[in-house]
């Protein structure tokens, strides 16, 4: 927990500023009135509700992102015939911004979770798939060709060399959606549901209840960080093989120069 | 390596109290802050024909997408006037935005729309039916207040489906994800004319006369430059008694700042039937509209008149 004494200055100043008057405190509650806040939502069970149904929505968002980004990312980077076809098109469609889907998100799936999830999708999974099939283009050729040499199939170079090559790749991609998951609740979350903290802080922002804003981008913040630890213990523990190769360990404290 | 740290927060703080630094509040010109909707003609009008000018002020009228951003801008600074509906000043005024109502600007306008071919012919068939709404704005609350009046529980006996933006519940109408919306004019009278809505009712058939959109000033204009807020309200009085006299002309000079919809259908949007263009405002109707925000939960607690409203400077200019 190295981090802990940046985080507590910053909330110490969150405090301190609004209550000495160097900031409008309503454009910047204190902490303390923002936290007693957060205990009544937390009591109450409102914030609860509202975070497991947004973390239900990041969660299915980012899945279907994940399950749709990896392979096509990992098959664009392998085939440059169908990459060329493909560039112009995801050239195009990645300024789209999350909201600008709003009203096709209606049209195409009603109201409710559907067209959320859809937001969340489009927000992410363009991202990863270039993220993906960049990666999968700087896999080293002499590798595959090593493997091709000692008898292996195409299938086999895939899964053998390319996939576990790509797989840092991989883990960052999806740390990076996860990440692009959460920033889309917000648009997600605009479009005719009752529940979520998009949905909270939507409400909140429009009748003017900055704290409720804060509680709900805390809580994003903390969910969003609590997800990240979990998909980096999983990261560690599949890629323990690369401990002692990677190149940060040489200029980290202690490192191995 | 702390000292690092406090350098890096210093800097932080340094532009975050710059970004948030109020805007020059004793002199210089005067920044108002309104939307484009039939019932903020009036300061188009004064904008046009150069109102402000003949008050010896210099007023820059300015078009925001969003009442928020109206009431954001305000409480940073950057405007010193604003016009939105009655609901948004209200919240704002309880969310602490240091503000007060000063004048109206436009009554009625606002009411719920129903696809033509939906059966839908009176309040009473919209039991258990789903109705779009932006939660907590002037299509809410008259809303509600309507089923209450129709003896029809807005939580239980329909569902209340929210929404953001007008553009996107007139598509959930359209393609029939909602049975009904909440709406304003001139989309409901657009949609009349285009042959797939019917205007069910409107909100004044439920509460005569509603109020609609407000003006307001923020309270260190009140306070140190009263005088300007004065003459923007004598501007503001000249131009609304302008669109009561001239709708045609009032329906152009919308189309000119709406950039959309024809001036026809404009002037047909302005009946007064459908809606008011005003000056004139009670205490106590906003007091009432404060009322039934706070019943539906929309506020915290309950706004007394003198929190909400300034009306000395309404009364000593006409």
């Amino acid at each position: 927990m190295r981090g802990l004494p940046l985080l507590l200055m910053v909330i110490l100043l969150w405090e301190v500023l609004p209550r000495l008057g160097v900031l409008d405190p309503v454009l910047l509650p204190p902490f303390d009135l923002v936290a007693v806040r957060a205990g009544t939502l937390l009591t109450s069970g409102e914030l609860l509700l509202h975070a497991a149904v947004s973390l239900l929505r990041v969660l299915a968002g980012f899945a279907l992102a994940s399950l749709v980004s990896i392979p096509l990312g990992i098959g664009l980077g392998l085939r440059p015939g169908l990459r060329e076809r493909a560039d112009l098109l995801l050239a195009m469609l990645r300024p789209i911004s999350p909201p600008a889907w709003i009203p096709l998100a209606i049209l195409w799936f009603g109201i409710g979770d559907r067209p959320a999830v859809f937001i969340i999708f489009m927000g992410t999974v363009l991202a990863m798939l270039v993220g993906v099939l960049t990666a999968t283009q700087g896999v080293d050729k002499r590798l595959i060709k090593a493997g091709f040499t000692l008898g292996a199939t195409r299938r086999q170079a895939v899964w053998l060399i390319v996939l576990p090559g790509l797989l840092p790749a991989i883990f960052a991609q999806l740390r990076v959606g996860l990440g692009l998951a959460w920033m889309c609740v917000i648009a997600a979350e605009m479009v005719a549901v009752r529940q979520g903290l998009g949905y909270m802080m939507i409400q909140a922002r429009n009748l003017f209840q900055t704290d409720r804003v804060l509680v709900g981008m805390a809580t994003v913040g903390v969910m969003g960080w609590l997800l990240d630890l979990l998909l980096r213990g999983l990261e560690r523990r599949v890629l323990r093989w690369r401990e002692g190769l990677e190149a940060h360990e040489l200029f980290g404290r202690g490192g191995d120069r | 390596m702390v000292r690092r740290m406090t350098m890096i927060l210093g800097i932080l703080v340094s532009i975050l109290t710059i970004l948030t630094g109020c805007g020059p509040e004793s002199g210089g010109p005067i920044a108002i802050g309104v939307r484009t909707a039939n019932d903020h003609s009036p300061f188009y009008i004064a904008d046009k024909f150069g109102y402000y000018a003949d008050e010896g002020l210099e007023a820059e009228v300015q078009l925001v997408p969003s009442n928020t951003e109206i009431i954001e801008a305000i409480q940073r600074g950057d405007m010193q006037v604003g016009a939105t509906p009655v609901t948004t000043a209200i919240a704002a005024i309880a969310g602490g935005t240091k503000i007060k109502i000063v004048a109206m600007t436009g009554r009625g306008s606002d009411g719920l729309l129903v696809r033509a071919d939906s059966g839908i012919e009176s309040i009473q068939d919209l039991k258990r039916k789903k109705i779009a709404t932006i939660r907590g704005s002037i299509l809410d609350v008259p809303l509600r207040q309507a089923l209450d009046q129709a003896g029809l529980d807005p939580d239980r006996d329909v569902a209340l489906v929210y929404f953001n933006k007008l553009g996107d519940m007139i598509q959930a109408l359209k393609t029939g994800q909602v049975d009904a919306s909440s709406n304003t004019e001139p989309f409901m009278t657009d949609s009349e004319r285009q042959g797939w809505g019917k205007i069910l009712f409107y909100y004044t058939a439920f509460w005569p006369d509603h109020p609609c959109c407000v003006v307001f000033a923020r309270q260190e204009l009140i306070t140190q430059r009263p005088e300007v807020l004065r003459k923007v309200l004598r501007a503001h009085v000249r131009a609304v008694e302008y669109a009561n006299v001239h709708r045609r002309e009032t329906a152009e000079i919308i189309v000119e700042y709406l950039g959309a919809f024809d001036p026809q259908l404009v002037e047909a949007s302005l009946a007064p039937e459908k809606m008011r263009i005003d000056y004139q405002i009670t205490a106590q109707e906003v007091e009432r509209m404060a009322s039934l925000m706070h019943r539906y939960g929309l506020i915290d607690r309950e706004l007394s008149g003198e929190e909400l409203l300034d009306l000395s400077f309404l009364e000593a200019g006409h």
